[in-house]
């Protein structure tokens, strides 16, 4: 009888000490309230932290930079491949976006978006959607949902409010973008005309959080996240003056894995395929209905297993097998979407 | 002596998190307790850092703000708790027995007196002697005791009502 109770008193209190709030929150925390005491992070390594944080796709560009521009990396050991998941949250912690990137040995990444409507198999709480596992279970779960799916258990995470986007865009002075079509969101009033346009801050927010009024929902999202984040590594590339207020947004609102060897990252960010990044989407199955959670995407564990590999697997120069909504081929920053 | 604070961060935040968590139940409210915490450890590491077991002082630190903190803040603390027990309640969607009980569990602890729940917490969490725990919470074993006692029998009690009727 004592002996139950009390097992159930640990089994509780671990329980408990699983939802802890990420580590990352109070590091910036901390940093916020000592601003002339940069917090564990120079100048350089935070730098990298944008990298991280704006999907390894915008580090590729500024951390080679920020390297060359300051004192020389500690560098060294060979650079070894290392997958991070990096999420995008919104004011009530639901990863808005959310996607597993793989930076190879050269410094080339590939990123992988899931969409936020998957059905999936959380350990030990049955099936969820996919954009509640992080604020309802914590990020363990999440890394561990995300390894059922994907077959790839994250070594790193970042992780950075929504918000932190917009303000990214205003840093850089707006973020060009292009519309197929006029697009209005009853929901957010948020509406944006057709054709190339330049978004920053909220106007830059709304149109990475749009997914009602689209033609495919989120997966028109995630293509507008897709090359939102290209043409904002564009941009950080081309102004690298614009590096230090890039870094002030990521301390607000950036969290990063106090475990993460950031310096090791930039050596390997200069390898010689850090200008190469690629972008891509699961599979879906189907879509299903949930008597509970409504109406959510059906995926194939085994296929997406089978994408993530492919994906992270070949080399960053292959063609590409996306299973995004097709903006019409092409590479550049102006590619249209939905 | 910054970079010894900060290795110490860097080792210690996670496991010092999950410590106040458990105590608080209350991510939001552990997250601030600790960024308080460490604020002010940072300020005296000097002498923290040179203790024994600088761990373990800090999870004092964290303990006794908590304790004072719920003073502070009693208007808030009662939206905290039904907060947690929304928080505790919405996850049900898992049937199996074995988390209903665990999650029952869970909300007894969540509404002990929270010296009791301290006491326990260091007990079966952090595995501590009474010695130790009188220790953290600046009171004699034989009071410890008491704490303990009194919280195994109110979680003890079988007849405890489930989640569901709790909430309901």
């Amino acid at each position: 009888m004592t002996d139950r109770t009390e097992q159930l008193i640990r089994e509780a209190f671990a329980a408990e000490a699983d939802r802890a709030p990420d580590p990352g929150a109070v590091l910036a925390g901390l940093a916020r309230a000592r601003p002339h005491r940069r917090y564990g992070m120079t100048l350089l390594a935070a730098g990298v932290a944008v990298v991280a944080v704006v999907a390894i796709a915008v580090a590729a560009f500024v951390v080679p930079r920020a390297l060359n521009r300051g004192a020389p990396a500690a560098g060294g050991g060979a650079a070894e491949e290392q997958t991070v998941l990096l999420a995008g949250l919104d004011r009530s912690r639901y990863t808005d976006a959310l996607m597993l990137a793989k930076v190879r040995a050269d410094g080339s990444t590939a990123v992988v978006s899931l969409p936020r409507d998957s059905w999936v198999g959380v350990p030990g709480h049955g099936k969820q959607r996919l954009n509640l596992v992080y604020r309802e279970y914590g990020l363990p779960a999440l890394v561990e949902t995300v390894y059922r799916l994907t077959g790839v258990r994250a070594d790193h995470y970042a992780l950075m409010d929504m918000a932190g986007f917009g303000e990214l865009a205003d840093v850089v002075g707006g973020v060009p973008v292009c519309l197929r079509a006029a697009t209005a969101d009853n929901r957010t009033g948020a509406s944006f005309p057709a054709g190339e346009q330049t978004v920053s801050g909220d106007k830059a927010l709304a149109f990475l959080r749009q997914r009602f009024g689209l033609p495919n929902g989120d997966l028109d999202r995630m293509a507008r996240q897709q090359v939102f984040l290209r043409s904002l590594a564009g941009l950080l590339r081309a102004h690298p003056d614009t590096l230090s207020a890039a870094l002030d947004v990521v301390r607000a609102r950036a969290r990063l894995d106090p475990k993460w060897d950031l310096l090791g990252l930039a050596a390997q960010l200069r390898g010689p395929g850090a200008d190469r990044t690629r972008f891509a989407t699961v599979p879906r199955a189907g879509e299903l209905v949930d008597p509970k959670a409504g109406s959510v995407l059906d995926l194939d564990p085994a296929a997406v297993s089978a994408f993530v590999t492919s994906v992270f697997g070949s080399g960053s120069g292959a063609g590409s097998s996306s299973a995004t909504p097709d903006p019409g081929g092409g590479k550049s920053t102006s590619d249209c979407v939905n | 002596m910054a970079d010894r604070f900060e290795a110490f961060v860097a080792e210690r935040l996670d496991r010092l998190l999950r410590y106040a968590t458990a105590l608080t139940c209350d991510p939001h409210l552990a997250q601030d307790v600790v960024q308080e915490v460490l604020l002010r450890a940072q300020h005296r590491w000097a002498r923290i850092g040179s203790l024994q077991a600088p761990d373990a002082y800090v999870r004092r630190m964290i303990t006794n703000e908590y304790l004072s903190w719920r003073r502070r803040r009693a208007a808030r603390t009662v939206a905290a708790t039904h907060g947690t027990l929304d928080a505790l309640g919405t996850p049900v969607a898992d049937p199996a027995t074995a988390y209903a009980e665990r999650d029952a569990m869970r909300i007894r602890i969540a509404t002990l007196p929270r010296k009791q729940r301290a006491a326990i917490l260091l007990r079966y969490y952090e595995d501590c002697t009474d010695a130790e725990i009188a220790e953290v919470l600046g009171c004699t074993a034989g009071t410890v005791r008491s704490h303990i006692s009194r919280a195994l029998a109110t979680l003890r009690a079988a007849d405890q009502p489930t989640v569901r009727e709790v909430l309901s």
